[in-house]
């Protein structure tokens, strides 16, 4: 069956060109849509690092721009003592577990990028965040390797940083990073934590680095633990409590979750537009496909005819049109392998090879459902049609 | 062989019924080489689909080989057509995409229990014994008139069957033609003794057969 279904194939090339386009296309798009998402899933395996849970942040807008090349005003003694205040005053809420400053980038946050170098090695667009010792207690972070830095770090000649497993990876492979000293001698290493997914739970683990805030440094926010369940309650009191105290100040308060939704949004965003424009070119496509598979059938109602009148049971026909568009699927799906194969050889968009091979594998198998499902009712109607009625059919 | 017994058929389509056959009743023996005749629409090609079964009877039987064909299902009619029944179609039926070679093998490619290199066999025996040999790798495109009935024949004659059903065989070909292919035809009947019954308009090649059947708006006249 198979050599002449194939033989049949090579004398109707002209005719199945379209068609055989139309597969190549579909494919391509599945091969995208299924990588695009295979790779947002797979990285929500990836551990965050953190407890995003029951984290305020308190954002200190002192009014001063950093822009400005004001940052002396903006740690000025009056303001860091109005921090201290601040922190006391969010100390003595009810609920408040721990407390940490911060300043750069807070989880689902990734402004602030900078390029590390070590031996040769550059590692690109490194996200960072200045924090202070209170932080593991208020991210609920556990350390990998080494310690978190303390206040016996203040002073030292290198400031000290603790870095992702990702970054460590970057800069030191499989080697020892404790203790190395990094950017010519300007960050030294003191702890790793395995993962901290700094952009939040649908990206990957990439290169981050916590810097220790110097004394005296004015954090940009202060992160808040709290019991589970503080709502609204507990915003209105924080807000409320702390704006009596630094009053020339602009306080905002959110939740880490509510960051994290709105990161989501942000990252399933691209998926959601590819998959609508995906559900719409695949309705498109089945559609096409029902009708060349109604039109080859109808045109080929004779042979269908002839085929059943010298002895062909239903089932062999039904097999043998699904058989020519399964053959037609493969042959439109060969040159979007061939082409989808490149992006694995190549390494592109930092993709593990695995995503793209399933995303190829899922495209393909999508592509013979799809045309299973849009065969299957064109030739069950047309394989039970009396031979007499066929081959007289003009 | 053969046997009919008040074989009626009546197509109904939007509340309109066509009696296309009424009360049938026909014998024909084994080796027998038997034509239809009748004007168009007179339900020559209709008669033929019931002997051949492509199509069911509204009423009556039909007997072939001592089988009763009754209540059959699809499949069981198609095995039975495989096995002992050949078409001959006016329009020839052949697949325009596929060589002669393929459109020979086409009735064995749906028998159980053959093998590959029998099929191979009997298909290169049947076009050998239509004259096409030379012609097993071309395509229908590539015959004229007379070439594409002969692969036809191959086609109908390729598993052996005991009756060969032949629609207006000569009906699409010129006399010259149309003479090769009844000359054939006569060399089925005479030397494998093969039961052929032809639906004809050309009561010159009726007469060359054992037994001429009259129909006339579905009944038989004689």
């Amino acid at each position: 069956m198979i050599r002449s279904i194939f033989k049949m194939m090579w004398k109707r090339k002209k005719s199945v060109r379209m068609m055989l386009l139309e597969m190549f296309v579909s494919f391509i798009l599945l091969f995208a849509l299924s990588t695009v998402i295979l790779k947002t899933l797979g990285n929500r395996l990836i551990p965050l690092g953190y407890d995003y849970r029951n984290v305020w942040t308190l954002t200190l807008n002192t009014g001063i721009s950093p822009d400005d090349n004001a940052q002396m005003s903006n740690d000025s003694i009056e303001n860091i003592e109005t921090a201290r205040l601040l922190e006391k005053e969010v100390k003595s809420i009810t609920g408040v577990i721990a407390i940490a400053g911060n300043v750069y980038n807070i989880p689902y946050n990734d402004i602030y990028r900078t390029d590390l170098k070590y031996e040769g090695k550059t590692c690109y667009n490194v996200t960072y965040s200045a924090t202070d010792v209170r932080y593991p207690e208020v991210m609920q972070i556990k350390m990998q390797e080494g310690r978190w830095f303390d206040e016996g770090d203040f002073g030292s000649k290198e400031t000290p940083i603790v870095i992702n497993g990702s970054l460590k990876k970057a800069l030191f492979g499989e080697g020892q990073a404790l203790n190395e000293v990094i950017q010519s001698g300007l960050y030294k290493v003191v702890g790793v934590v395995e993962y901290f997914k700094n952009r939040g739970d649908f990206s990957e683990n990439t290169p981050h680095f916590f810097i220790m805030m110097k004394p005296g440094e004015l954090p940009w926010q202060l992160l808040i633990r709290s019991t589970p369940g503080s709502g609204e309650a507990f915003r209105s009191e924080l807000l409320g409590r702390t704006s009596a105290i630094a009053k020339d100040w602009t306080l905002t308060a959110g939740r880490l979750s509510d960051f994290r939704k709105r990161t989501i949004r942000i990252d399933w965003m691209p998926v959601i537009v590819i998959s609508i424009i995906s559900t719409f070119l695949i309705i498109n496509i089945l559609l096409g496909l029902m009708g060349l598979v109604w039109y080859n059938v109808s045109r080929r109602k004779s042979e269908i005819g002839l085929r059943k009148s010298v002895g062909a049971p239903t089932g062999k026909i039904k097999m043998q049109l699904i058989g020519e568009m399964l053959t037609l699927a493969t042959l439109g799906i060969i040159p979007g392998l061939i082409i989808a194969i490149q992006f694995p050889l190549l390494g592109a968009f930092n993709i593990k090879p695995g995503i793209f091979l399933s995303g190829m594998l899922a495209a393909t198998a999508l592509i013979y459902l799809f045309v299973i499902l849009s065969t299957i009712l064109p030739t069950t109607i047309i394989s039970r049609i009396q031979p007499a009625e066929a081959l007289y059919e003009e | 062989m053969i046997t009919l017994s008040n074989l009626g058929k009546i197509y109904t389509t939007d509340e309109i019924e066509t009696v296309a056959l009424s009360d049938i009743n026909l014998e024909i023996g084994k080796s027998e080489f038997v034509s239809i005749m009748g004007p168009s629409g007179c339900g020559k090609s209709t008669l033929l689909n019931m002997i051949g079964l492509l199509d069911t009877p509204t009423s009556g039987t039909v007997l072939i080989e001592n089988q009763l064909i009754r209540d059959w299902k699809s499949n069981e009619l198609a095995a039975f057509r495989n096995m002992n029944l050949g078409f001959i179609f006016q329009s020839f039926h052949l697949i325009s995409d596929l060589p002669v070679l393929d459109n020979v093998e086409l009735p064995l490619f749906y028998r159980k229990g053959i093998t590959v290199s029998e099929r191979k066999r009997l298909t290169l025996e049947a076009i050998e014994k239509v004259g096409l040999s030379s012609r097993a790798k071309h395509y229908p495109s590539q015959l004229s008139g007379g070439q594409k009935q002969r692969v036809a024949i191959a086609r109908a004659i390729v598993g052996k069957p005991q009756i060969l059903l032949a629609d207006e065989p000569t009906g699409n070909l010129d006399s010259n033609m149309g003479n090769e292919i009844m000359e054939i035809l006569h060399d089925l009947n005479r030397n494998d003794k093969t039961t052929l019954v032809m639906v004809t308009h050309d009561e010159r090649l009726a007469k060359k057969t054992n037994r001429i059947i009259h129909l006339f708006d579905g009944i038989q006249v004689n």
